[in-house]
């Protein structure tokens, strides 16, 4: 088991025949992912890797029934594509496409709210079950397969994450990218409550950064109940907090009320019970130390 | 991207929101000038991005054209709350009957837009909602309908506006959301939205935060910043070595620091987490900056020479997480270069794993034999952090030995 996507899962990946496109086609394809088609306007009729490219969504989801639709579009694109293929019928969005405006990530998320769809990203780096699938840009050395469940707003920590484990003797069961920018479609909560379900997954590692309210959030559906088992984290940003001081206005203050720093995300983590590492490397001892309990 | 008040004005006065008639004054010799073109008594605002300026003194309100003259010069290339005054806008005093809030920014709870509405506006607003939670009104926007008419109408209505105000307020919110969304701002606040004593409903003061994701297609175009700085030599030089080759990403973001350990990071999420853990372990990094997305070994070249240099270097940290496609042996291979031109003495800690990581370490160790250079070169087992604090244990030693020999101490 596994959590959104399984080996069976059947991929189309949006903007196919750019460079990031192309490549990560043939990363999944060899990890064994069943990419079944693409759509890259003005391009329909040609192959990525062997995969037909199609100009609409429309005619590939007609032929091929896609589970999933994976997004390399350039950033001005991207709303319309991911728009494009909630339209024709697909249930589940992973937007790679980074810097995406964030008016377009609200339209998308209203858009997914009002047909009952699933984006995660933008600025994810994919979606990773160790020995099953990969959907995106996340793979390679350095994870397995296990019964940890990872959610990141970091790709590359997610990675760097997942190795630590691995080197430990952990594999992972899912590995999820969800993205760092303020507007995400599946935030840590998201994401839990489908870990909470799966029965392959014993613990689960927070990479949280700072900016927003989603770890608070999980903080909250954690301590509510929603999600049971060990869960570990570490958020970065000591050093963003040194930066030039961009305060975010009273709206700012209004709207998050105090959260969003590294301080409040913490304090709330903890009050839910949820394991904080200070330094990165110590998720380990601490997802071990629960586990053996 | 934040905005001054006098900028947020601009945006505000293309979308028809009224603002007082004003000049802003960028040089003392313009004083004169500028003040003919107003009618007094004028305000006198200093242009920073700090909130409360004026409880610092940063807002004046002049009677006489010789009270602001010397308030404009007093404040022109003043430091206020820690900033340089650099702009000051002089606009006109308004006759304030009631002071009220208005914001469109976006909730991350909800993850839609949000406009904020509070018939008391003011300074305090923030103190004033944690006292009065019912009295500031909060409405959710669908971000692909809008906001509509009846929305902004009910809305001022449950924040207590009478019948008679509730079509201006209403005017001014769609207004307000209109330049939010057209000029693509995460945040776009208006503090204190002033009830003129003749009943007009002006900007009083304009909070604008942009995104910069969306610059590519904003109708207004604002000078790039960092904070409240503009950028540093360095900074528009790493800027533009991203700009020039659209291969790869390096450069894009580079932020001059106080320290003296040359940073040369690797993705986003690691390059911060390293960061962190350098901090951590008590470094002073010089700098920040990012490099990913399998950029050329000439782009990575440039940067690596404005990262090398800042006067006073005393360690180089070249560190990533275990790169997914991004070619360690190429990006290492511009950092060589660079490194060979400028030969430093001081100790450089390799952290980089991912394709092509055996040829790069290969590479650094005849590097280091070649030009007696101090690299120490480590792979995926060891951690991003455990480098850093490798990193800031040579620095240190380095510092201490540079000491006693007493050169640059």
């Amino acid at each position: 088991m596994s959590i959104l996507v399984d080996k069976n899962t059947t991929v189309m990946v949006q903007g196919i025949t750019g460079k990031e496109g192309a490549r990560t086609t043939k990363d999944m394809l060899d990890y064994g992912t069943k990419v079944v088609c693409g759509v890259t306007p003005g391009k329909g009729g040609q192959e990525v890797e062997g995969v037909p490219v199609y100009n609409t969504v429309k005619e590939a989801v007609h032929q091929h029934h896609p589970d999933i639709s994976v997004i390399y579009v350039p950033p001005s694109a991207a709303k319309n594509a991911a728009i494009e293929a909630m339209e024709n019928g697909i249930r589940l969005v992973n937007v790679i496409t980074e810097t995406v405006p964030i008016h377009d990530t609200a339209q998308m998320l209203a858009y997914a709210r009002r047909h009952g769809a699933m984006i995660v990203g933008p600025s994810s780096a994919g979606i990773l079950c160790p020995g099953k699938t990969r959907i995106g840009s996340v793979g390679g050395e350095g994870f397995k397969p296990g019964r940890i469940g990872i959610i990141s707003k970091s790709g590359a920590m997610s990675k760097e994450t997942a190795t630590l484990f691995t080197h430990a003797g952990f594999g992972q069961s899912t590995v999820v990218t969800i993205g760092g920018d303020v507007l995400i479609g599946s935030t840590f909560a998201d994401i839990l409550r489908l870990f909470e379900q799966d029965k392959d997954t014993d613990a689960v590692v927070l990479f949280g950064e700072i900016g927003g309210t989603y770890e608070e959030d999980a903080a909250e559906f954690i301590k509510q109940g929603g999600f049971t088992k060990p869960v570990a984290a570490f958020i970065s940003g000591k050093f963003a907090s040194s930066l030039p001081n961009v305060s975010l206005g009273h709206a700012g203050a209004i709207i998050e009320g105090g959260k969003g720093t590294r301080e409040s995300k913490i304090k709330a983590l903890k009050d839910a019970g949820v394991m904080i590492a200070e330094v990165h490397h110590e998720l380990v001892d601490l997802i071990n130390g629960a586990l053996k309990k | 991207m934040q905005l001054k008040e006098y900028e947020g004005k601009t945006i505000f006065r293309h979308y028809d929101l009224a603002v007082p008639a004003g000049t802003v004054v960028k040089d003392s010799a313009d004083i004169a000038q500028a003040l003919r073109t107003c009618t007094l008594p004028v305000m006198v605002k200093a242009q920073i991005y700090a909130g409360r300026r004026g409880k610092a003194g940063g807002v004046r309100r002049c009677a006489t054209a010789s009270d602001a003259e010397q308030a404009i010069g007093q404040l022109l290339g003043s430091q206020l709350l820690g900033e340089n005054v650099q702009e000051v806008l002089v606009e006109e005093c308004l006759a304030i009957g009631q002071e009220h809030y208005a914001a469109a920014a976006f909730d991350t709870t909800s993850r839609m837009p949000i406009i904020i509405l509070s018939k008391q506006g003011g300074m305090d607003i923030e103190e004033y909602q944690k006292t009065h939670p019912d009295k500031v009104i909060k409405l959710e926007v669908d971000a692909l309908d809008g906001l509509r008419e009846e929305q902004a109408r009910q809305l001022a209505k449950r924040a207590g506006f009478t019948d008679d105000e509730t079509e201006s307020i209403a005017a001014v919110l769609l207004q307000l959301y209109d330049a939010f969304v057209k000029c693509d701002c995460k945040l776009a606040e208006i503090n204190p939205l002033i009830r003129t004593q003749d009943g007009r409903l002006v900007a009083g003061d304009a909070k604008v935060i942009l995104d910069d994701d969306a610059a590519f297609r904003r109708p207004l175009q604002f000078s790039p910043r960092i904070g409240s700085r503009t950028l540093t030599e360095r900074e528009l030089a790493a800027n533009k070595v991203n700009a020039e080759d659209y291969r790869g990403v390096a450069g894009k973001i580079y932020l001059d620091l106080e320290g003296d350990i040359g940073v040369l990071a690797s993705g986003g999420g690691a390059s911060v987490t390293a960061m962190d853990a350098l901090i951590s372990y008590g470094g002073r990094p010089a700098n920040y900056t990012e490099y990913s997305g399998n950029p050329t070994a000439e782009k990575v070249k440039k940067l690596a020479q404005v990262v090398l240099s800042k006067p006073g270097l005393a360690g180089c940290w070249i560190v990533g997480g275990t790169a997914n496609f991004t070619r360690i042996d190429i990006t290492v291979q511009g950092i060589i270069d660079a490194l060979i031109d400028t030969k430093p003495d001081y100790p450089i800690v390799v952290r980089r794993a991912g394709p092509g990581a055996k040829e790069a370490y290969a590479m650094l160790h005849d590097a280091a034999k070649k030009y007696g250079l101090d690299i120490h070169i480590f792979d995926e087992y060891t951690s991003i952090t455990e480098s850093a604090k490798i990193m800031v244990d040579l620095w240190k030693a380095y510092k201490a030995k540079r000491t006693i020999k007493g050169v640059r101490a």
